[in-house]
């Protein structure tokens, strides 16, 4: 029954998806503005896609229900779980390095302020979150 | 300067007691079959959920299985 439902909301996505696509594309031959129908196109797409592969994994997994305990076997292992944490870890670690550098260069080389501000932006967003989660994890563990 | 902690198992001789492989084992701890391999080569310690677990699919205590043998700077070492 849930996993019913589960299939009925992807699909209602999916027809979300491509209801917006069109409304995009029908946009675009009526010539509106670039950005409206660029981002009705670009968001019913990127539903489209998501939700196309959720069902496709649902019909999979219905199929062969010994590769999806397989794959949550993956998944949810303590050692994989670990190496997921670790290398997010020094990716973000590096990641971080790279976005300020990136945001000083950029201010230097007199790329426009508004990018420049939006760089910072992310950075101080960064901060936040991660003083956010922390917290979050500080009481819950 | 990093503590290591020495953890052995006897993991693979309990494995092997029960006619087990290492897949087989993996199956039934609902771990991937490179988890049983990382801790039968004391790569890997354990969470104390997977000791547990461990220990109980085996009916024996966690300290048959797991031997804590105290900790050593890594430096010491070189």
């Amino acid at each position: 029954m849930m996993m019913k439902n589960k299939l009925l909301n992807n699909c209602l996505f999916e027809l979300l998806g491509m209801t917006l696509f069109l409304i995009g594309v029908i946009l675009m031959k009526n010539n509106a503005e670039k950005y409206i129908y660029g981002l009705f196109i670009g968001l019913g797409l990127g539903i489209f896609i998501i939700f196309a592969r959720k069902i496709e994994a649902s019909v999979v997994w219905k199929k062969y229900p010994d590769i999806k305990q397989h794959l949550e076997i993956e998944i949810n292992d303590e050692r994989n779980t670990i190496i997921r944490d670790k290398a997010g870890f020094k990716t973000n670690l590096i990641m971080n390095y790279l976005l300020l550098v990136l945001t000083i260069m950029f201010a230097f080389m007199g790329v426009s302020v508004y990018v420049v501000l939006s760089m910072v932006a992310l950075i101080i967003t960064q901060g936040v979150l991660f003083i956010i989660f922390s917290n979050q994890y500080e009481q819950k563990l | 300067m990093e503590v290591v902690n020495n953890l052995k198992n006897r993991l693979e001789e309990f494995r092997k007691l029960h006619g087990l492989t290492q897949e087989e084992l993996a199956e039934k701890l609902k771990v991937s079959r490179q988890t049983i391999g990382s801790l039968e080569n004391g790569r890997y310690n354990p969470s104390i959920l997977l000791a547990f677990k461990i220990a109980n699919l085996f009916g024996v205590s966690i300290e048959e299985i797991f031997i804590y043998e105290g900790e050593n700077d890594n430096d010491d070492e070189k």
